[in-house]
Protein backbone atom coordinates (compact mmCIF):
# COMPACT_ATOMS: atom_id res chain seq x y z
CA UNK A 1 0.00 0.00 0.00
CA UNK A 2 0.95 3.54 -0.87
CA UNK A 3 1.77 5.63 2.19
CA UNK A 4 1.52 8.68 0.73
CA UNK A 5 -2.37 9.82 0.92
CA UNK A 6 -3.96 10.73 -2.60
CA UNK A 7 -6.92 12.27 -0.51
CA UNK A 8 -5.73 14.89 2.36
CA UNK A 9 -8.05 17.36 4.55
CA UNK A 10 -6.37 19.52 6.43
CA UNK A 11 -7.93 21.37 9.70
CA UNK A 12 -10.74 22.01 7.37
CA UNK A 13 -13.87 24.10 8.77
CA UNK A 14 -16.79 25.05 7.31
CA UNK A 15 -20.33 26.74 8.63
CA UNK A 16 -23.52 28.00 7.49
CA UNK A 17 -24.43 31.23 9.30
CA UNK A 18 -24.19 30.08 12.75
CA UNK A 19 -24.11 26.85 12.46
CA UNK A 20 -20.58 25.24 12.05
CA UNK A 21 -20.58 21.76 10.80
CA UNK A 22 -17.02 20.85 10.18
CA UNK A 23 -15.08 21.99 13.30
CA UNK A 24 -11.54 21.00 11.83
CA UNK A 25 -11.35 18.13 9.77
CA UNK A 26 -8.31 15.79 9.27
CA UNK A 27 -8.77 13.11 7.08
CA UNK A 28 -6.01 11.03 5.08
CA UNK A 29 -7.59 8.90 2.49
CA UNK A 30 -4.87 5.94 0.61
CA UNK A 31 -5.16 4.14 -2.52
CA UNK A 32 -6.08 0.60 -2.18
CA UNK A 33 -7.69 1.25 1.18
CA UNK A 34 -11.46 1.23 1.72
CA UNK A 35 -12.11 3.75 3.91
CA UNK A 36 -15.81 4.30 5.47
CA UNK A 37 -17.20 7.46 6.60
CA UNK A 38 -20.03 6.80 10.28
CA UNK A 39 -22.01 9.29 11.42
CA UNK A 40 -24.86 10.74 12.41
CA UNK A 41 -27.27 12.61 10.35
CA UNK A 42 -26.69 16.16 9.71
CA UNK A 43 -22.84 15.70 10.99
CA UNK A 44 -21.55 16.43 7.56
CA UNK A 45 -20.06 13.25 6.02
CA UNK A 46 -21.91 14.62 2.81
CA UNK A 47 -20.61 17.32 3.30
CA UNK A 48 -17.00 16.12 3.81
CA UNK A 49 -17.53 14.21 0.31
CA UNK A 50 -18.63 17.47 -1.41
CA UNK A 51 -15.57 19.05 -0.05
CA UNK A 52 -13.15 16.28 -1.77
CA UNK A 53 -14.65 16.55 -4.86
CA UNK A 54 -14.45 20.76 -4.90
CA UNK A 55 -18.23 21.34 -4.88
CA UNK A 56 -18.08 23.23 -1.97
CA UNK A 57 -14.99 25.70 -0.70
CA UNK A 58 -14.12 25.39 3.51
CA UNK A 59 -14.16 28.41 4.93
CA UNK A 60 -10.61 27.42 6.26
CA UNK A 61 -8.20 24.71 5.61
CA UNK A 62 -6.77 22.67 2.61
CA UNK A 63 -8.36 20.01 0.69
CA UNK A 64 -5.70 18.00 -0.87
CA UNK A 65 -6.08 15.62 -3.66
CA UNK A 66 -3.22 14.14 -5.77
CA UNK A 67 -1.39 16.70 -3.28
CA UNK A 68 -2.70 19.55 -5.21
CA UNK A 69 -5.10 22.18 -3.27
CA UNK A 70 -8.38 21.40 -5.31
CA UNK A 71 -9.75 24.94 -3.88
CA UNK A 72 -7.17 26.52 -5.83
CA UNK A 73 -6.08 24.48 -9.23
CA UNK A 74 -7.36 25.90 -12.60
CA UNK A 75 -10.84 24.60 -14.03
CA UNK A 76 -8.77 22.71 -16.24
CA UNK A 77 -7.01 20.73 -13.99
CA UNK A 78 -10.27 20.95 -11.50
CA UNK A 79 -11.86 18.82 -14.38
CA UNK A 80 -8.95 16.19 -14.84
CA UNK A 81 -9.49 15.47 -11.13
CA UNK A 82 -12.82 15.35 -11.17
CA UNK A 83 -12.99 12.66 -13.99
CA UNK A 84 -10.91 10.63 -11.71
CA UNK A 85 -13.97 10.16 -9.68
CA UNK A 86 -17.30 8.23 -9.26
CA UNK A 87 -19.78 9.57 -7.21
CA UNK A 88 -23.08 8.20 -6.22
CA UNK A 89 -25.26 10.92 -4.79
CA UNK A 90 -27.54 10.95 -1.72
CA UNK A 91 -30.69 11.30 -4.44
CA UNK A 92 -28.81 9.23 -7.24
CA UNK A 93 -29.22 12.64 -8.89
CA UNK A 94 -29.89 10.60 -12.40
CA UNK A 95 -31.41 13.01 -15.12
CA UNK A 96 -35.12 12.42 -14.51
CA UNK A 97 -36.19 14.47 -17.74
CA UNK A 98 -33.32 12.16 -20.06
CA UNK A 99 -34.54 8.28 -20.34
CA UNK A 100 -32.23 5.94 -18.86
CA UNK A 101 -30.06 5.70 -22.57
CA UNK A 102 -29.47 9.37 -22.16
CA UNK A 103 -28.72 9.49 -18.66
CA UNK A 104 -25.80 6.48 -19.41
CA UNK A 105 -24.90 8.25 -22.87
CA UNK A 106 -24.70 11.48 -21.63
CA UNK A 107 -21.04 12.24 -20.49
CA UNK A 108 -20.16 9.95 -23.88
CA UNK A 109 -21.70 12.72 -25.54
CA UNK A 110 -20.23 15.70 -24.02
CA UNK A 111 -16.95 14.42 -23.04
CA UNK A 112 -16.27 12.31 -25.74
CA UNK A 113 -15.78 12.48 -29.80
CA UNK A 114 -17.71 9.44 -30.17
CA UNK A 115 -19.84 8.88 -32.95
CA UNK A 116 -24.03 7.94 -31.74
CA UNK A 117 -23.84 4.44 -33.16
CA UNK A 118 -20.53 3.97 -30.74
CA UNK A 119 -22.34 5.76 -28.15
CA UNK A 120 -24.93 2.87 -28.63
CA UNK A 121 -23.10 0.12 -28.10
CA UNK A 122 -21.17 1.16 -24.95
CA UNK A 123 -24.36 2.02 -23.90
CA UNK A 124 -26.23 -0.98 -24.56
CA UNK A 125 -23.20 -3.15 -23.11
CA UNK A 126 -22.83 -0.88 -19.77
CA UNK A 127 -26.94 -1.58 -19.41
CA UNK A 128 -26.47 -5.53 -19.94
CA UNK A 129 -23.92 -5.26 -17.55
CA UNK A 130 -26.70 -3.94 -14.86
CA UNK A 131 -29.41 -5.95 -16.21
CA UNK A 132 -31.41 -2.91 -17.30
CA UNK A 133 -31.69 -4.49 -20.99
CA UNK A 134 -34.51 -3.02 -22.63
CA UNK A 135 -34.76 -0.02 -20.26
CA UNK A 136 -33.55 2.11 -22.50
CA UNK A 137 -36.46 4.29 -23.19
CA UNK A 138 -37.64 4.50 -19.67
CA UNK A 139 -37.55 7.18 -17.19
CA UNK A 140 -35.55 7.28 -14.19
CA UNK A 141 -37.64 6.28 -10.64
CA UNK A 142 -36.17 8.99 -8.07
CA UNK B 1 -29.30 48.31 22.26
CA UNK B 2 -32.36 48.30 20.16
CA UNK B 3 -30.52 50.74 17.66
CA UNK B 4 -27.38 48.03 16.79
CA UNK B 5 -29.06 45.50 16.78
CA UNK B 6 -31.39 47.12 14.02
CA UNK B 7 -28.08 48.30 12.34
CA UNK B 8 -26.60 44.83 12.47
CA UNK B 9 -29.29 43.53 11.01
CA UNK B 10 -29.73 46.13 8.28
CA UNK B 11 -26.08 45.21 8.09
CA UNK B 12 -27.10 41.46 7.32
CA UNK B 13 -29.30 42.27 4.71
CA UNK B 14 -27.24 44.30 2.65
CA UNK B 15 -23.86 42.16 2.63
CA UNK B 16 -26.80 38.94 1.44
CA UNK B 17 -27.69 41.26 -1.26
CA UNK B 18 -24.51 42.54 -1.87
CA UNK B 19 -23.05 38.63 -2.31
CA UNK B 20 -26.48 37.37 -4.13
CA UNK B 21 -26.07 40.58 -6.42
CA UNK B 22 -22.36 39.64 -7.07
CA UNK B 23 -23.22 35.78 -7.66
CA UNK B 24 -25.51 36.58 -10.11
CA UNK B 25 -23.39 38.73 -11.83
CA UNK B 26 -20.05 36.10 -11.89
CA UNK B 27 -23.34 33.71 -12.94
CA UNK B 28 -23.97 35.94 -16.31
CA UNK B 29 -20.08 36.09 -17.15
CA UNK B 30 -19.89 32.54 -16.84
CA UNK B 31 -22.75 31.81 -19.22
CA UNK B 32 -21.30 34.43 -21.62
CA UNK B 33 -18.09 32.99 -21.34
CA UNK B 34 -19.40 29.55 -21.88
CA UNK B 35 -21.09 30.64 -24.77
CA UNK B 36 -18.01 31.00 -26.64
CA UNK B 37 -16.04 28.33 -25.45
CA UNK B 38 -15.80 24.76 -27.19
CA UNK B 39 -17.32 22.52 -27.61
CA UNK B 40 -19.45 24.25 -29.82
CA UNK B 41 -23.13 23.36 -29.78
CA UNK B 42 -25.14 20.63 -30.81
CA UNK B 43 -27.67 22.51 -32.81
CA UNK B 44 -30.68 20.22 -31.40
CA UNK B 45 -30.41 21.65 -28.02
CA UNK B 46 -30.93 25.20 -28.95
CA UNK B 47 -33.77 24.30 -31.21
CA UNK B 48 -35.29 22.81 -28.90
CA UNK B 49 -35.02 25.76 -26.08
CA UNK B 50 -36.11 28.01 -29.33
CA UNK B 51 -39.40 25.23 -29.46
CA UNK B 52 -39.76 25.26 -25.56
CA UNK B 53 -39.44 29.28 -24.59
CA UNK B 54 -40.46 30.59 -28.15
CA UNK B 55 -42.91 28.42 -30.22
CA UNK B 56 -45.00 27.26 -27.14
CA UNK B 57 -45.37 31.12 -25.73
CA UNK B 58 -46.57 32.18 -29.31
CA UNK B 59 -50.27 31.25 -28.07
CA UNK B 60 -49.93 33.73 -25.39
CA UNK B 61 -47.94 36.13 -27.24
CA UNK B 62 -50.80 36.01 -30.28
CA UNK B 63 -53.76 36.03 -27.65
CA UNK B 64 -52.50 39.36 -25.49
CA UNK B 65 -51.73 40.89 -28.50
CA UNK B 66 -54.92 40.57 -30.21
CA UNK B 67 -56.84 41.66 -27.46
CA UNK B 68 -53.86 45.28 -26.85
CA UNK B 69 -54.20 45.56 -30.51
CA UNK B 70 -58.08 46.10 -30.04
CA UNK B 71 -58.46 47.86 -27.09
CA UNK B 72 -55.62 50.17 -28.01
CA UNK B 73 -57.76 50.78 -31.71
CA UNK B 74 -60.99 51.11 -28.99
CA UNK B 75 -59.80 53.65 -26.61
CA UNK B 76 -57.62 55.25 -29.71
CA UNK B 77 -60.23 55.91 -31.94
CA UNK B 78 -62.65 57.32 -29.47
CA UNK B 79 -60.03 59.92 -27.96
CA UNK B 80 -58.84 60.74 -31.34
CA UNK B 81 -62.74 61.24 -32.26
CA UNK B 82 -62.50 64.14 -30.07
CA UNK B 83 -59.52 65.85 -32.01
CA UNK B 84 -60.88 64.76 -35.30
CA UNK B 85 -58.28 62.92 -36.35
CA UNK B 86 -59.53 59.49 -35.93
CA UNK B 87 -57.43 58.53 -39.50
CA UNK B 88 -54.13 58.97 -37.28
CA UNK B 89 -55.35 55.53 -35.44
CA UNK B 90 -53.34 53.48 -37.57
CA UNK B 91 -49.93 55.40 -36.78
CA UNK B 92 -51.02 55.44 -32.94
CA UNK B 93 -52.00 52.38 -32.53
CA UNK B 94 -48.53 50.70 -34.33
CA UNK B 95 -46.43 53.30 -32.59
CA UNK B 96 -47.72 52.29 -29.02
CA UNK B 97 -47.20 48.78 -29.55
CA UNK B 98 -43.75 49.04 -31.54
CA UNK B 99 -42.08 51.55 -29.26
CA UNK B 100 -43.70 50.58 -25.77
CA UNK B 101 -46.34 47.60 -25.54
CA UNK B 102 -45.26 45.05 -27.63
CA UNK B 103 -41.57 44.77 -26.44
CA UNK B 104 -42.81 45.43 -22.63
CA UNK B 105 -45.98 42.88 -22.52
CA UNK B 106 -44.64 40.17 -24.77
CA UNK B 107 -41.25 39.93 -22.20
CA UNK B 108 -43.89 40.47 -19.31
CA UNK B 109 -45.81 36.87 -20.77
CA UNK B 110 -42.76 35.18 -21.63
CA UNK B 111 -41.40 35.77 -18.00
CA UNK B 112 -44.34 34.34 -16.51
CA UNK B 113 -44.52 31.14 -19.19
CA UNK B 114 -41.17 30.68 -20.02
CA UNK B 115 -39.02 32.21 -17.20
CA UNK B 116 -40.73 30.46 -14.28
CA UNK B 117 -39.98 27.34 -16.10
CA UNK B 118 -36.15 28.27 -16.49
CA UNK B 119 -36.50 29.02 -12.79
CA UNK B 120 -38.36 25.82 -11.89
CA UNK B 121 -36.21 23.75 -14.06
CA UNK B 122 -32.63 25.10 -12.77
CA UNK B 123 -33.66 25.16 -9.45
CA UNK B 124 -35.09 21.60 -9.02
CA UNK B 125 -31.83 20.20 -10.63
CA UNK B 126 -29.77 22.41 -8.33
CA UNK B 127 -31.91 20.46 -5.32
CA UNK B 128 -31.61 17.29 -6.94
CA UNK B 129 -28.07 17.74 -6.88
CA UNK B 130 -28.18 17.25 -10.83
CA UNK B 131 -25.91 20.17 -11.36
CA UNK B 132 -23.28 18.67 -8.74
CA UNK B 133 -23.83 15.63 -10.76
CA UNK B 134 -23.15 17.38 -14.10
CA UNK B 135 -19.53 19.13 -12.48
CA UNK B 136 -18.63 15.62 -11.50
CA UNK B 137 -19.04 14.28 -14.75
CA UNK B 138 -16.68 17.31 -15.84
CA UNK B 139 -19.18 19.04 -17.91
CA UNK B 140 -20.02 22.81 -17.32
CA UNK B 141 -23.74 23.11 -16.27
CA UNK B 142 -23.54 26.78 -17.50
CA UNK B 143 -22.60 25.53 -20.91
CA UNK B 144 -24.56 22.19 -20.55
CA UNK B 145 -28.04 23.48 -18.70
CA UNK B 146 -28.19 27.76 -19.28
CA UNK B 147 -26.39 28.44 -22.46
CA UNK B 148 -28.82 26.50 -24.73
CA UNK B 149 -31.74 28.54 -23.06
CA UNK B 150 -29.49 31.91 -22.98
CA UNK B 151 -29.71 31.65 -26.82
CA UNK B 152 -32.69 30.71 -27.21
CA UNK B 153 -34.47 33.23 -25.41
CA UNK B 154 -31.96 36.07 -27.36
CA UNK B 155 -33.52 34.79 -30.36
CA UNK B 156 -36.96 34.14 -29.62
CA UNK B 157 -37.78 37.35 -27.53
CA UNK B 158 -37.19 39.55 -31.18
CA UNK B 159 -39.58 37.28 -32.92
CA UNK B 160 -42.38 36.88 -30.46
CA UNK B 161 -42.61 40.78 -30.14
CA UNK B 162 -42.69 41.24 -33.69
CA UNK B 163 -45.29 38.40 -33.60
CA UNK B 164 -47.21 40.31 -30.86
CA UNK B 165 -46.82 43.93 -32.65
CA UNK B 166 -48.03 42.29 -36.19
CA UNK B 167 -51.08 40.42 -34.39
CA UNK B 168 -51.98 44.01 -32.46
CA UNK B 169 -51.74 46.00 -35.43
CA UNK B 170 -54.53 43.69 -37.04
CA UNK B 171 -56.18 43.85 -33.76
CA UNK B 172 -56.49 47.36 -34.02
CA UNK B 173 -57.64 47.28 -37.65
CA UNK B 174 -60.19 44.81 -36.53
CA UNK B 175 -61.88 47.36 -34.33
CA UNK B 176 -61.17 50.58 -35.81
CA UNK B 177 -62.27 49.48 -39.53
CA UNK B 178 -64.25 46.11 -39.06
CA UNK B 179 -66.03 47.13 -36.02
CA UNK B 180 -65.95 51.49 -36.28
CA UNK B 181 -65.99 52.07 -39.62
CA UNK B 182 -62.63 53.97 -40.26
CA UNK B 183 -61.16 54.11 -43.82
CA UNK B 184 -58.82 51.06 -44.48
CA UNK B 185 -56.67 53.02 -46.72
CA UNK B 186 -56.49 55.71 -43.89
CA UNK B 187 -55.18 52.92 -41.22
CA UNK B 188 -52.73 51.53 -43.25
CA UNK B 189 -51.23 54.39 -45.11
CA UNK B 190 -50.73 56.92 -41.74
CA UNK B 191 -48.92 53.78 -40.00
CA UNK B 192 -46.62 53.89 -43.10
CA UNK B 193 -46.21 57.37 -42.93
CA UNK B 194 -45.16 57.56 -39.49
CA UNK B 195 -43.36 54.79 -38.06
CA UNK B 196 -39.76 54.84 -38.76
CA UNK B 197 -36.61 53.18 -38.65
CA UNK B 198 -35.70 54.61 -35.51
CA UNK B 199 -39.01 52.75 -33.79
CA UNK B 200 -37.89 49.17 -35.22
CA UNK B 201 -34.78 49.70 -33.79
CA UNK B 202 -36.20 50.99 -30.46
CA UNK B 203 -37.98 47.63 -30.31
CA UNK B 204 -35.16 45.64 -31.60
CA UNK B 205 -32.70 46.97 -28.66
CA UNK B 206 -36.13 46.43 -25.98
CA UNK B 207 -36.72 42.87 -27.00
CA UNK B 208 -33.03 42.08 -26.47
CA UNK B 209 -31.90 43.35 -23.45
CA UNK B 210 -35.52 41.94 -21.66
CA UNK B 211 -34.89 38.70 -23.26
CA UNK B 212 -31.52 38.89 -21.85
CA UNK B 213 -33.18 39.99 -18.48
CA UNK B 214 -35.69 36.89 -18.35
CA UNK B 215 -32.89 34.37 -18.78
CA UNK B 216 -30.55 35.87 -16.82
CA UNK B 217 -32.49 36.26 -13.28
CA UNK B 218 -34.41 33.35 -14.18
CA UNK B 219 -31.58 31.32 -14.50
CA UNK B 220 -29.45 32.52 -11.98
CA UNK B 221 -32.24 32.54 -9.03
CA UNK B 222 -33.00 28.50 -9.91
CA UNK B 223 -29.09 28.23 -10.39
CA UNK B 224 -28.38 29.84 -7.44
CA UNK B 225 -31.12 28.53 -5.14
CA UNK B 226 -29.39 27.00 -2.75
CA UNK B 227 -27.70 30.15 -1.76
CA UNK B 228 -31.23 31.75 -0.53
CA UNK B 229 -31.56 33.17 2.47
CA UNK B 230 -34.85 31.88 3.66
CA UNK B 231 -33.63 28.25 2.74
CA UNK B 232 -34.19 27.28 -1.30
CA UNK B 233 -34.28 23.82 -0.12
CA UNK B 234 -37.23 21.26 -1.09
CA UNK B 235 -40.50 21.91 -3.13
CA UNK B 236 -41.08 25.30 -1.12
CA UNK B 237 -37.49 26.95 -1.90
CA UNK B 238 -37.90 26.34 -5.63
CA UNK B 239 -41.74 27.59 -5.26
CA UNK B 240 -40.78 30.46 -3.39
CA UNK B 241 -37.49 31.56 -5.47
CA UNK B 242 -39.53 30.87 -8.79
CA UNK B 243 -42.06 33.32 -7.60
CA UNK B 244 -39.84 36.01 -6.67
CA UNK B 245 -37.54 35.18 -10.00
CA UNK B 246 -40.52 36.38 -11.79
CA UNK B 247 -41.45 39.65 -9.94
CA UNK B 248 -37.71 40.52 -9.78
CA UNK B 249 -38.04 40.00 -13.63
CA UNK B 250 -41.19 41.70 -14.54
CA UNK B 251 -39.56 44.98 -12.11
CA UNK B 252 -36.72 44.89 -13.96
CA UNK B 253 -38.13 44.98 -17.32
CA UNK B 254 -40.29 48.22 -16.12
CA UNK B 255 -37.60 49.63 -14.91
CA UNK B 256 -34.91 48.82 -18.06
CA UNK B 257 -37.55 49.94 -20.43
CA UNK B 258 -37.69 53.36 -19.03
CA UNK B 259 -33.88 53.46 -18.93
CA UNK B 260 -33.74 52.12 -22.44
CA UNK B 261 -36.21 54.51 -23.49
CA UNK B 262 -34.81 57.84 -21.74
CA UNK B 263 -31.34 56.67 -24.19
CA UNK B 264 -32.75 55.89 -27.24
CA UNK B 265 -35.57 58.40 -27.64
Amino acid sequence: MNTKPVIQLIDVKKGFGQQQVLKGVNLSLFEGKTTVIVGESGKGKSLVLKHILGLMKPDSGQVLVFNKDINKIKKKELKEVRSYFGVLFQNSALFDSMTVFDNVALPLRERTKKSEEEIKEIVNEKLKLMDLEGSNEKYPAL
Amino acid sequence: MFLLKWFEKMGEHGLYYMNQAGRMGIFLFNVVLSVFRPPYYKIFNITKQIYVIGTLSIFVIVFTGAFTGMVLGLQGYTTLRKFGSEGMLGSVVALSLIRELGPVLAALMVTGRAGSAICAEIGIMRNSEQIDALECMAIDPHKYIVAPKFIATIIAMPLLTAIFNVVGVFGGYLVGVKLLGLNEGAYFVNMYKNVEYDDIYMMFVKSLCFGLLIVWICAAKGYLVHFERKGGFGAEGVSRVTTYAVVLTSVSILVFDYLITSFLI
